[in-house]
């Protein structure tokens, strides 16, 4: 079931009434392309969160009303649908050198630092959203064992490539920021790229999977220490 | 050499122009001029569109030196203007010769005043815009502040010498919005929206009746208000879109409103948006300010809209006559 509320006066939220899944996931891409077919130029921008599309458009090409008409001709959407985003393979040099919280996660799940990179690269994430920072994507499950709430006051900076745990959601800091996951490992790659179009390399709908890799498989593929 | 020169900065400045649209959904925020209709008043001035680049200095308090003859224009906050040595009047076209010294001193009312430049400033646009989000290290010089001994490359100087434009001194301009008429405390207007059915009456009551104060936390992200803390019964959130306007209501119940350069997302409850008029008047209040909320349906919120951006462009319409005439 989908529902429509303002998003101030240039704004549609469309929120689905199911938890957060990749099958929710899909069926809020697959919203989205329909309502940029239907309405080619009124759409101008829109942000995916977990449960929600939230749809910017232009007055001056549509109104509110026949876009919410539209959301609503196109009625109750599955969400038994398959994601149909990239798979991409992060690598991930896990470490207490590189991911500072590493014993700290191992420590409150009751489990080795070995388990915690097994269990955390044995799994495929759906990228249910972006935002917090350009290229920042919320990635999602991780495994019931690795749940972890965040720490109690968040730290001032978080290194660039930063892979982080919260709750059951996993990310890869793309800029150093101020941030409270745990981290325990740091990842190569550049996830946000102004030279590359789009910049960011990770897009909501894509799965993911980490791979660990040594420190100097790390250097080699570019990381900065 | 065509360049205006920092000499000095003073609190913070930043280039900006209309904003960074449409990149949301990457978690690119939209930036853009806080008091976006100061800074197309200040361009139409000059005869730039709309969306030239110019110079958002707050609380006032900068001296620049310019290496060509050019114009420049000042609106947004009342801010005295000297122009080698002379007082000059903010909301028209001023000649400015090689050379000169511009010092615009710290503002009597207001946040945000806007220089633009005949021309416009035309630092390399990082993704559609010019607009600096610091945090970000978008757009501006190196996506930073504005810091002195900064060059800011200026449109073409073709036609805009002083000599060519001493018409101006005699002719009169049409009002031009400088301080914009605040009156206090400053009612915001808001759509409901997002949490606004989650919370809890006596949540929604006090947004709608409490009244707020403008504190010293404010900047281009978000105005964090204080005053009597908001209780919405709400725990966490999945995280979803924001919008320019939104108020969000954190653990400790003082509201927020974002602005230009809002996350794109995030997990407190909102309770809606304020609307982009009232969301300029809001940035261009000082610390201490009163506000209340007043919530709106949309078809009330359009109508406002419409009313505000036909005012405005009536405005803009009269700025254009100045090059007509001249």
């Amino acid at each position: 079931m989908m529902r429509w509320s303002p998003a101030g006066v240039t704004g549609l939220r469309l929120s689905h009434d199911d938890a957060p899944s990749p099958g929710v996931t899909a069926s809020l891409l697959r919203l989205r392309q329909l309502l940029v077919e239907k309405h080619p130029g009124g759409i101008v921008d829109s942000v995916l969160g977990y449960q929600t599309l939230t749809v910017f458009f232009d007055p001056a090409v549509i109104t509110r009303d026949r876009l919410a008409d539209t959301v609503e001709s196109l009625g109750a959407d599955r969400s038994d649908v398959p994601l149909s985003g990239r798979r991409i393979e992060v690598p991930v040099w896990y470490s207490e050198e590189s991911g500072i919280d590493l014993a700290a996660v191992a420590e409150y799940c009751r489990v080795s630092a070995d388990d915690v990179v097994e269990m955390h690269s044995s799994e495929v994430y759906n990228a249910y959203a972006t935002g917090f920072a350009p290229g920042f994507c919320y990635l999602g499950d991780t495994p019931e064992p690795l749940t972890i709430p965040r720490l109690d006051a968040p730290r001032r900076e978080v290194p660039a490539g930063s892979v982080a745990l919260a709750d059951r959601q996993t990310a890869v800091y793309p800029s150093v920021s101020p941030g409270g996951w745990r981290l325990i490992g740091l990842c190569p790659l550049k996830l946000f790229d102004l030279g590359q179009s789009p910049p960011g390399l990770i897009a909501v709908g894509d799965q993911i999977s980490f791979r660990p890799i040594s420190r100097d498989r790390f250097l080699e593929l570019g990381g900065i220490l | 050499m065509t360049t205006i020169e920092v000499a000095k900065v003073g609190l913070l400045a930043t280039l900006q122009d209309a904003g960074r649209p449409g990149l949301l959904g990457q978690g690119i925020t939209n930036g853009g001029a806080v008091d976006g209709f100061a800074l197309r008043c200040a361009n139409r001035l000059l005869g730039n569109p709309d969306n030239s680049a110019g110079l958002e200095i707050v609380l006032a308090g900068m001296d620049l030196r310019v290496h060509c003859d050019t114009l420049v224009a000042f609106c947004g906050a009342t801010a005295p203007v000297i122009i080698n040595g002379d007082a000059q009047l903010m909301g028209r076209p001023l000649p400015v010769p090689a050379g000169a010294q511009i010092e615009v001193r710290p503002s009597s009312a207001g946040t945000y005043t806007y220089m633009a430049v005949a021309g416009g400033i035309n630092v390399v646009p990082t993704l559609g815009s010019r607009s600096t989000v610091i945090r970000e290290g978008l757009g501006g010089l190196d996506g930073q502040a504005l810091s002195t001994g900064d060059q800011l490359p200026i449109g073409s100087c073709d036609g805009t010498s002083p000599a060519a434009h001493s018409a101006f001194r005699a002719f009169v301009p049409p009002p031009v919005e400088g301080p914009r008429e605040m009156p206090e405390p400053l009612t915001l207007r808001f759509v409901p929206g997002f949490q606004y059915d989650d919370v809890t009456e006596s949540c929604r009551e006090k947004l709608a009746t409490a009244t707020f104060t403008v504190t010293g936390a404010a900047n281009r992200m978000a105005i964090p208000l204080e005053g009597d803390a908001l209780d919405t019964g709400l725990s966490q959130l999945w995280s979803e879109a924001t919008c320019l306007g939104s108020i969000q209501i954190p653990p400790n119940g003082k509201p927020i409103v974002l602005l230009n350069d809002r996350q794109t997302m995030g997990g407190y409850p909102q309770m809606g948006a304020v609307i982009p008029q009232d969301c300029a008047r809001l940035g261009q209040s000082r610390p201490g300010v009163a506000i209340n909320f007043r919530s709106v349906s949309v078809t009330e919120a359009d109508q406002l809209v419409w009313l505000s951006e036909h005012y405005e462009e009536t405005h803009l319409q009269a700025l254009d006559t100045l090059w007509r005439r001249s």
